[in-house]
């Protein structure tokens, strides 16, 4: 598959697991919002919750890389400066998403 | 600078300024701006996460900031970028398929998500609120 046609794919596929996952996320945040310590990580170890939350993490990443490529693609002409900061997107996106599922997976089988 | 071994010679995008705004143009724009605004957000999100895994003193940091007022604004402005970027997306979906691109159709959906993006955003704000009260 052409790289043009798989970035089109993958957008909106992920957009389309974000569109359950994020609704997910979201109200679920609202419930426990200004929950304590204890209170948060009990909510983080049903397994439900921690799989969705990882599951976000990975959807939510790729769909934020292939947005901010297009949007870098589209105002930034000069293709020095355009790599650098899709490079640095890139690697920021999948470093956040690492640390982010090592945090949860921490949570679950330490806390 | 400009000469073409640092400059793209590809078309860039339309500059804002010298078209007149119209719903589907804003909308447009507004989609890629809370795009931005929510990768803030998912970032923040990580933080969230990475915070909880650290201990309970980091975590505190955490209560800090999303029981302050400011932290209450941030997190509200997410609510609506999110709310705004999903149902403007759905309709971006459907264009994939090639339904509901006429210019009167476009306009009326386009009208549509402000207004449902505004409610629930209202919505969310008032539970948010009766927690916090």
């Amino acid at each position: 598959m052409n790289s043009a046609v798989k970035h089109w794919k993958i957008q909106r596929y992920s957009a389309i697991m974000n569109l359950f996952i994020a609704l997910w996320l979201a109200v679920s945040l609202l419930c426990i919002q200004g929950n304590s310590y204890e209170e948060t990580i009990k909510w983080l170890k049903y397994p439900i919750n921690s799989i969705l939350i990882s599951l976000f993490f990975i959807t939510s990443f790729l769909h934020m890389r292939l947005g901010l490529q297009v949007v870098i693609e589209d105002y930034v002409s000069k293709i020095l400066l355009r790599k650098r900061l899709i490079i640095g997107i890139n690697s920021l996106s999948w470093i956040l998403t690492i640390i982010s599922i090592v945090s949860v997976l921490k949570i679950v089988i330490f806390n | 600078m400009k000469d073409k071994q640092t400059l793209d010679s590809r078309p860039l995008s339309p500059h804002l300024q010298v078209y007149k705004p119209q719903i589907t143009s804003i909308l447009s724009i507004s989609h890629r701006i809370s795009g931005i605004f929510l990768s803030l957000g998912l970032i923040t999100m990580s933080l969230f996460i990475l915070l909880l895994a650290i201990g309970k003193d980091s975590f505190f940091l955490w209560i800090l900031f999303s029981t302050s007022f400011l932290g209450e604004v941030i997190l509200f402005g997410w609510v609506f970028a999110l709310s705004f970027h999903m149902l403007n997306g759905i309709r971006h979906l459907f264009w994939d398929y090639g339904i509901g691109l006429s210019l009167t159709v476009s306009k009326w959906t386009g009208l549509i998500v402000c207004f449902t993006s505004v409610i629930i955003s209202i919505i969310f704000g008032i539970i948010l609120l009766e927690l916090i009260l």
